[in-house]
């Protein structure tokens, strides 16, 4: 089974990309008991990838955490799914009993847990706080969830669209995945695609097209009086980038480089009637409003660029301090990434910076 | 008054005129909000681990977390009272309500505020929503709540209306939009009827 899985190239879809089959691999090694969590906590902005998925065909996302539970052999699956999404709760619900009853989960009990509106919980690490009952905050690694992770025991902790996906590759075939992909990369990729298209949603598309094509190609274009002046690739934490910008391929590893990230590949198109100063404040707003607060660089370090960011003129050399101290000292992702829309606001919109917005 | 000021203070410890406090220290749990814990609980696991679970269950059946039950829960559960609140006061969708103080509105209607559906007037749409929403609604700002390809998104109560602006573009505007004719979309407000609420939660 973690053959055809490492062959495909299948990678975490939540957002950090690491390779699914070697991460099964990994679990696999550690003494038992093992157990498997569930991400079903989507709470990037601009992401609804996994609400989708779901709502329309939540046994093949079952039978794929069915499958990664028969492999590293954990008795015990958890599932963690936001409090935001409580229709997906009640399908849940009644597929779990129904799986259960058609005595097709004899090898592991399911647990269905539910958030409590915590975009941290997300995260890896707090997520599995949080389904041990307390305050989502991040854990320091090593020891990866892999290592030491729920209960203090072995887990596999996989998004909801990585398993997903399990089915279709063991049933076509590892080729079935690998083939698609454009523009040199391999693999497929489910884009969250809102802002000002023509036609947003989630577009099953190959990885490594460019966000050009895929307004183009699976969007209708751009809304009616609207001129493509950028997008974010990945997400409130992926950064912003420009039109001009807008033929880099979408795919783990290639936007790196430009100091984005595809991550949970939400992708947020931003028109010539946006101004990207109050694009970016926005973004802030929200990592300063769900910073855990555990670590001081997030907790004060958003709440400072905020400040800093609302008044007239901007102080550069101090916000491009902050994002240094930021992402160098924060403990998880959060802080981490959470200074990306300003920099890249610095770097490829200074235009923007001169007017106050409106 | 807290106890410790039933004492004086003025008597040292160790003289032995000092008499024990008549009850342990810290919140005293009150026996009815006690019954109230144990009968929503049922015969649920106390596991310190279904704390979220259990905590849930509170805030749907009452609306809010009453301190008098959080004290309750956390004799329950075999928890200090603090992993209790410090669990409660963490995540966004429980609300904390002292003893003394008024519980929030029955409705709550969370208004997304990320980016998605802020280019389309989030921010126009909640204050619409405040003005035309009167007592018995609580209309509070949240983050993404996954209806991004149809914003500006509402959550009432936990459900999500997406579309919930009549002038976002890719929603079909009514036909005699003018300057006047309020964002919100009239389904929104019709699904706020507190009158609505209090019947549905009757019968449930």
């Amino acid at each position: 089974m973690i053959e055809p899985l490492e062959y495909s190239g299948l990678r975490g879809l939540g957002g950090a990309g690491f390779p699914a089959g070697r991460k099964w691999r990994l679990v696999r090694q550690e003494p038992l008991p093992r157990l498997v969590a569930v991400n079903a906590d989507e709470g990037e902005p601009g992401t609804f990838k996994d609400r989708y998925f779901l709502e329309t065909d939540p046994h093949r996302f079952l039978e794929g955490m069915l499958i990664a539970a028969w492999v590293v052999e954990a008795a015990e699956i958890y599932i963690y799914l936001r409090d935001e999404y409580p229709q997906c709760r009640m399908i849940l619900e009644g597929e779990i009993t129904a799986v259960e009853a058609a005595g097709l989960a004899r090898h592991a009990r399911i647990h269905l847990r539910r958030g409590a509106g915590a975009y941290i919980c997300g995260e890896e690490s707090a997520m599995l706080e949080s389904i041990e009952g307390k305050r989502g905050l991040p854990r320091q690694r090593p020891p990866f969830p892999a290592q030491v992770g729920l209960f203090g025991r072995p887990t596999l902790c996989n998004n909801v669209e990585t398993l997903y996906w399990v089915r279709d590759i063991v049933e076509q075939g590892p080729e079935w995945f690998t083939l698609a992909g454009r523009n040199g990369r391999q693999g497929r990729r489910t884009f969250s695609v809102s802002g000002r298209v023509k036609d947003p949603g989630v577009k099953l598309a190959p990885a490594g097209i460019t966000a050009r094509q895929l307004i183009d190609e699976y969007c209708g274009g751009m809304a009616e009086g609207h001129t493509f002046k950028g997008y974010l690739p990945g997400g409130a934490s992926g950064g912003v980038l420009p039109a001009a910008m807008a033929d880099i391929p979408l795919d783990f590893g290639t936007l790196e480089p430009e100091g984005c990230l595809i991550g949970s590949a939400a992708v947020v198109v931003l028109s010539d009637k946006d101004n990207m100063r109050a694009v970016a404040l926005n973004l802030l707003r929200f990592f300063e409003d769900e910073s855990c607060g555990q670590c001081t660089p997030c907790r004060a370090g958003t709440e400072k660029a905020v400040k800093l960011m609302t008044a007239p003129h901007w102080d550069e050399a101090l916000l491009q301090e902050l994002t240094r101290v930021m992402s160098d000292a924060s403990i998880c992702g959060l802080g981490q990434a959470a200074m990306n829309p300003v920099k890249q606001v610095l770097k490829h919109f200074r235009d923007d910076l001169v007017a106050e917005p409106s | 008054m807290p106890p410790f000021l039933h004492h004086d203070r003025r008597i040292h410890p160790g003289s032995g005129r000092r008499r024990g406090p008549d009850h342990p220290k810290g919140r005293q749990v009150d026996p009815t909000a006690l019954a109230e814990v144990q009968t929503l609980l049922g015969d649920r696991d106390r596991r310190r681990d279904l704390l979220i679970e259990h905590l849930h269950l509170l805030q749907d059946h009452f609306g809010c977390l009453h301190a008098r039950h959080l004290a309750a829960l956390a004799e329950e559960m075999r928890l200090a009272l603090v992993e209790v609140y410090e669990v409660a006061s963490f995540y966004a969708h429980f609300d904390i309500v002292m003893d003394d103080e008024a519980p929030p509105p029955r409705i709550t209607v969370r208004v997304c505020d990320s980016l998605s559906c802020e280019l389309v007037g989030s921010v126009q749409l909640l204050a619409d929503l405040e003005t035309r929403l009167g007592d018995g609604v609580r209309v509070v700002r949240a983050p993404c709540m996954g209806g991004c390809h149809h914003a500006p998104v509402v959550a009432i109560g936990h459900a999500l209306h997406e579309n919930a602006s009549q002038r976002a573009k890719h929603t079909r505007p009514p036909p005699n939009l003018s300057a006047s004719t309020p964002i919100v979309r009239p389904a929104v407000i019709a699904c706020c009827n507190p009158a609505w609420w209090a019947s549905a939660h009757a019968t449930r």
